[in-house]
């Protein structure tokens, strides 16, 4: 018998394969290696008519041993400039994952709230106080003038440099 | 434990239920099944307690709520009556916890005021007379519970000129009238209310030698004189002791000295009862506690 999160982590994977519904928000959900089954990876795709159009985001996943009752830990990979991310360490300020989290969400439906704060940023709890001021101050082309430089320096197709934090 | 049955489940879900926590559903997975809310989402009856039990671990009266329609879940506690009564009274002992502890402090000052008052009264009159002036404690009149504490703060007091207008007539209220008789030598409650007269005459004397408002010189010729008067009384004491009959020594072994003591056994006594009965009842109250959190169960709704 697998322990409860095993279980639960691999009724997900078969979800994700049998349901053949349009993931636009991500893709390659899937475990990092076919050994561990707690460390995943997840390209989120930048929305549409956002400074981030056109970009690739990786991000990895950590499940706890506690999960579905423990949220699982989300980490931005390749260097993003969003209110909520840090830029330095990928972490992501979501309500979901810290207290709000109930066993109700799955990796997909977190993926899918990750791609919608890309389009909707929370400035008022910044990781990113830079880029949260810009938007604050209503400098709306002065912040999408940022997230569009960064998103075409790191996360365009066919660039493999990742932020080396 | 009981195994609550659904009623509402299959109506409202296409195919076998599916437990949103686990997300096993009754073809892969066993258990009693669970829905709290009216919504969509079932759950094993186990995977619902372990998820509570998360959620509660940092506040556990924490409300739990469905993810899905935010109806608040029932909790079914069976509390036994040791455990309902003390989550009442706890709020209350908060509540009342300054009040304790300032009546606490309050009583011990008193205690100590008091108990220092009467070795005041059988030192300074010797312990027949003082025996005879305190009279039996039970029961102690009001102007002993009231003069007794009062001693210590009139001699700390009379070391300033705070009281200096009320001193003279302060033993006054708590020396019966029958005590000041005229005799000589006189007795011990004539000298304690002339005490103060005498200072204030040589505090007039002083003033109206030496002219001046000196202080200094006014301090020393008073407080050599309390010292002169009490060593006085004290020498008294010795001698009136000596002349004490034989019968009378056993009387004034029975003083309230001893009192005192049977009375702090006792006090000892019914506090070590005390603490004792509280520690039993905190053990039961946790053991009860214990044993309900381990029989609380969500309720389905409805139900």
């Amino acid at each position: 018998m697998h322990p409860a999160h095993t279980r639960r982590l691999l009724k997900e994977i078969q979800d994700y394969h049998n349901e053949p519904s349009e993931h636009e928000g991500f893709k390659d959900l899937r475990p990092r290696d076919d050994d561990t089954i707690t460390s995943w990876q997840v390209v989120i795709v930048g929305p549409r008519d956002t400074g981030y159009e056109g970009g690739q985001f990786q991000v990895t996943i950590e499940v706890p041993s506690g999960y579905p009752l423990q949220p699982p830990q989300f980490r931005f990979i390749t260097p993003i400039c969003h209110p909520n991310v840090h830029f330095h360490t990928g972490e992501i300020c979501l309500d979901i994952l810290k207290t709000a989290w109930s066993p109700a969400w799955t990796l997909q439906t977190v993926c899918l709230a990750i791609h919608l704060l890309l389009s909707s940023p929370e400035p008022t709890s910044p990781l990113n106080c830079d880029a949260a001021a810009l938007l604050r101050s209503g400098d709306l082309l002065g912040y999408q003038s940022l997230v569009r430089m960064y998103t075409q320096l790191y996360a365009q197709q066919g660039v493999t440099s990742n932020y080396q934090g | 434990m009981s195994d609550p049955t659904i009623t509402g489940a299959e109506a409202s879900t296409d195919g076998p239920r599916r437990c949103w926590i686990c997300l096993g559903d009754e073809t892969d997975s066993t258990g009693s099944w669970s829905q709290p809310c009216p919504c969509s989402l079932v759950c094993h009856t186990q995977c619902l307690m372990r998820w509570v039990t998360e959620s509660q671990r940092e506040d556990p009266q924490m409300q739990i709520r469905c993810p899905q329609c935010n109806t608040p879940y029932k909790m079914d506690r069976q509390h036994s009556h040791i455990v309902r009564f003390i989550n009442r009274l706890e709020p209350l002992a908060t509540k009342a916890a300054l009040t304790i502890a300032a009546s606490g402090l309050t009583s011990c000052a008193f205690t100590c005021m008091t108990t220092y008052g009467a070795y005041a009264v059988l030192t300074l009159c010797g312990s027949l007379e003082g025996t005879r002036l305190l009279g039996s404690p039970t029961p102690w009149g009001w102007r002993i519970w009231v003069g007794l504490p009062l001693i210590p703060m009139i001699l700390v007091g009379s070391r300033t000129p705070i009281f200096d207008n009320v001193l003279p007539l302060l033993p006054l209220i708590f020396v019966q009238p029958h005590d000041l008789s005229p005799t000589f030598p006189p007795n011990s409650a004539t000298i304690v209310t002339a005490l103060p007269w005498v200072r204030v005459d040589i505090e007039t004397a002083v003033n109206i030698t030496t002219n001046t408002d000196d202080g200094h010189v006014y301090r020393q010729v008073l407080n050599t004189s309390l010292a002169d008067q009490i060593d006085f009384m004290q020498r008294r004491d010795s001698m009136g002791q000596d002349v004490l009959a034989i019968d009378q020594i056993d009387q004034i072994h029975r003083g309230p000295g001893d009192t005192v003591v049977e009375l702090q056994t006792g006090i000892q006594l019914k506090g070590t009862a005390f603490v004792r009965a509280v520690d039993i009842v905190s053990v039961l109250y946790k053991y009860r506690a214990v044993q309900s959190r381990k029989r609380r169960r969500i309720l389905n709704y409805g139900e």
